[in-house]
């Protein structure tokens, strides 16, 4: 067997059992891997309306067959839950190194079942398993528990892991792997600090094989060729990083400014790429087999706000930069360094911040409820302290805990939650740019903009160039990039090598590894396939077509200034062709029919 | 006319920002006059047969390829911005 290992490590809490099981191989030609696979057993093993912080909730760490080959950037792998922000079902994808690691350990996935009674982590070493005792890391952060582990297991282990956000199920609470890497969205943290795992660390000395090596070899060159090659995958990214769109969306109109109110930020350039190079980056660093390396070894020397770690990325920049109204660049990176460090989502803790800003500024909230802070648009102090108390749930940190929907709803506005589905939007303003909106309103995770990145030829012309200002033909393009983007997810490659290849090249990377023939189409169907799978779920879940929708604000007040200025979005004239070109009903129903030509009922 | 320049661009230039004041009637002729000025590492970023086939140009924060493209006539009081393909997020 070549790609998939075949076998599975399945861990149950309650009663400490761990066993070996085979993968379901059919379900894995169909399913691929990772957030594609994990979803398929999450669905067939749990009834979607349980509560996911409760014993019921599985917890799955899943690579995908192209993770841990020497294939360019395929070192990512998925947390697969239901998800507690927003009850939707959670795949949250990370790079570093821990995925290819529990695929040179031997396994396919590791699965997490009912509750520890203590604090406990799982220590993986090849063929052997065992939870061990985590009470001296319960309530330590996230740095010092992957320094601990590695001590008391191997040096090289790869360790992922939860701070204090997770233990206290801070509702966006991350998993943090290589201690700057992040599984971020939809708190997969939280379910698991709710099952009382503070780690999985795992070492592993397998040597992964390919059913085809000279097809691989030669795929692998083609692939290596056009990811070079490429302005953006070759270069580009390695010299500034993610945060070098802030200028971009910023120039623009589409970068989202105090709480959505605006889409164009005057001072954005202290906060973007060019400066983070300049003034705080000490050396790009890549993830596994990574030939782009975007990744930002960073220092922060302000005694104020001193700090080392990796990061920021554009959204992190975005959300406590132009979104909360800061442009204090020491502030901005030192709240994404100590997101890192307490594991919580940096989207959704700015995010829910700049609500938090916005409600006070409208006087909906006040000094009684806040213990005497105020909490202002353009206060980067003010702004690092409350992350701080959020990772802690302390004071008023305890009810931004819970995301900027249920804490708006508390103050009785939840319209000026900036949410879809209760999952914060992330960094393009869908009045500026129509085709994100529908990804926005259509994502199976909520507000996400990472699994159908229209941004791409919206705003960056790749691989060609669509207005951004238009909806004609953005219902195709989104279902596209959703489905292209699905099955990417599922095999463990890294988003970013699509700045140079596409799903040809990754068809011919898995047919290669796997020995099982994958076309384009079948590529592109299994991405299809896997999105009507999570969209099945959510249905069980209780979510209904009607959710498919944005904030108010984005239809009712238009863009004030900047080159945007007058937009709003023009959701309603997208969503009904989305659906019909899906094959779902008008209510957003995936049909028998479509079902069935997925392999799906 | 003022010209911004992002990323790779300020250090071909060494600049943020500059004032233009020639006689360039469209983005396709100011972007030759600017190709002369700082030559082939500023070309380099912005040759359509090349990877400058994804440089961004905007006017007035509108993107070339939705008006005129390289014939988009330019006016005094305008704001060109260009952005090298460096960008992905």
């Amino acid at each position: 067997m070549f790609g998939w290992t075949g076998t599975i490590l399945r861990v149950n809490l309650t009663t400490g059992e761990i066993k070996k099981e085979p993968t379901n191989l059919k379900d894995a030609r169909l399913f691929i891997g990772a957030r594609g696979l994990a979803t398929k057993i999450l669905s067939d093993e749990i009834d979607p309306t349980i509560d996911p912080l409760g014993p019921e909730n599985k917890l799955i760490f899943a690579p995908g067959p192209l993770s841990g080959t020497m294939a360019p950037s395929m070192g990512r792998y998925d947390v697969v839950c239901k998800g507690p922000l927003n009850g939707t079902v959670a795949a949250s994808n990370s790079g570093g190194s821990f995925g290819p690691e529990v695929k040179f350990a031997g396994y396919d996935m590791i699965i997490f079942e009912g509750v520890s009674k203590k604090p406990v982590y799982l220590w993986v070493k090849d063929d052997q398993a065992e939870l061990r005792d985590a009470a001296d890391l319960w309530g330590k952060n996230v740095f010092d528990t992957t320094d601990l582990i590695r001590a008391a297991t191997e040096e090289e282990a790869k360790i992922a892991c939860i701070g204090p956000a997770g233990e206290k199920k801070v509702l966006f609470a991350s998993v943090m792997n290589e201690m700057h890497r992040a599984a971020g969205r939809s708190g997969v943290g939280a379910v698991m600090g709710s099952k009382n795992l503070k780690a999985v660390a795992v070492k592993g000395s397998g040597v992964l094989e390919v059913a085809r090596p000279e097809d691989f070899e030669k795929a692998v060159m083609t692939a290596r060729k056009m990811i070079e090659n490429h302005p953006v995958g070759g270069a580009g990214l390695r010299l500034y990083g993610t945060e070098v769109l802030v200028n971009i969306l910023n120039g623009v109109g589409a970068l989202p400014t105090r709480n959505y109110h605006e889409s164009y930020f005057a001072t954005a350039d202290k906060t973007g790429g060019e400066t983070l190079s300049a003034k705080y980056l000490i050396r790009p660093k890549g993830c596994f087999s990574c030939v782009i390396s975007c990744g930002r070894v960073t220092k922060v020397t302000n005694p104020k706000f001193a700090g080392e770690g990796e990061g920021p990325e554009y959204e992190t920049g975005w959300g406590f930069g132009a979104d909360s109204g800061v442009d204090n660049m020491d502030a901005i990176i030192k709240a994404n360094y100590l997101c890192n460090e307490l594991g919580l989502d940096t989207i959704t803790c700015a995010a829910t911040i700049a609500c938090a800003m916005d409600l006070y500024e409208c006087g909906y909230i006040t000094a009684k409820e806040t213990g005497g802070m105020a909490i202002r648009f353009g206060d980067g102090e003010t702004m690092v302290k409350l992350v701080e108390m959020i990772g802690n749930r302390e004071g008023i940190g305890d009810q931004l805990a819970e995301g900027s929907y249920r804490f708006a709803e508390k103050f009785g506005h939840p319209e000026f939650s900036m949410s879809v589905k209760k999952q914060e939007m992330p960094a393009y303003d869908p009045r500026a740019v129509q085709g994100i909106g529908l990804q926005y309103a259509t994502s199976n995770r909520g507000g996400c903009h990472v699994r159908g990145y229209t941004i791409s030829p919206e705003v960056l012309g790749v691989p060609s160039k669509f207005d951004q200002h238009t909806t004609e033909g953005k219902p195709n393009l989104v279902i596209t990039f959703q489905n292209l983007t699905a099955a990417l997810d599922s095999t463990g490659a890294c988003l970013f090598t699509t700045f140079g290849i596409g799903a040809d090249e990754l068809a011919a990377l898995l047919s290669s590894v796997t020995g099982v023939p994958y076309s384009t189409d079948d590529f592109m169907k299994a991405g299809d396939r896997i999105w009507n799978l999570e969209r099945l779920f959510n249905l069980k879940a209780g979510l209904a077509g009607k959710d498919d929708t944005l904030p108010q604000r984005l239809f009712e007040e238009p863009v004030p200034a900047g080159p945007s200025k007058g937009e709003i979005s023009h959701l309603d004239q997208m969503l009904p062709e989305y659906y019909s070109l899906r094959g779902w009903t008008e209510e957003g129903v995936p049909t028998a029919e479509k079902l069935s030509e997925l392999s799906l009922s | 006319m003022r010209i911004h320049y992002y990323a790779t661009l300020r250090e071909v230039t060494k600049t943020r920002e500059e004032t233009w004041t020639g006689p360039e009637k469209t983005l396709g002729e100011l972007l030759d006059a600017l190709c002369k000025k700082y030559g082939p590492s500023f070309q380099k970023w912005v040759a359509q047969d090349g990877h400058g086939s994804l440089a961004i140009f905007l006017v007035n924060g509108q993107d070339y390829r939705s008006l005129d493209g390289l014939e988009t006539r330019l006016s005094p009081e305008d704001t060109v911005s260009i952005f090298p393909p460096v960008a992905g997020g």
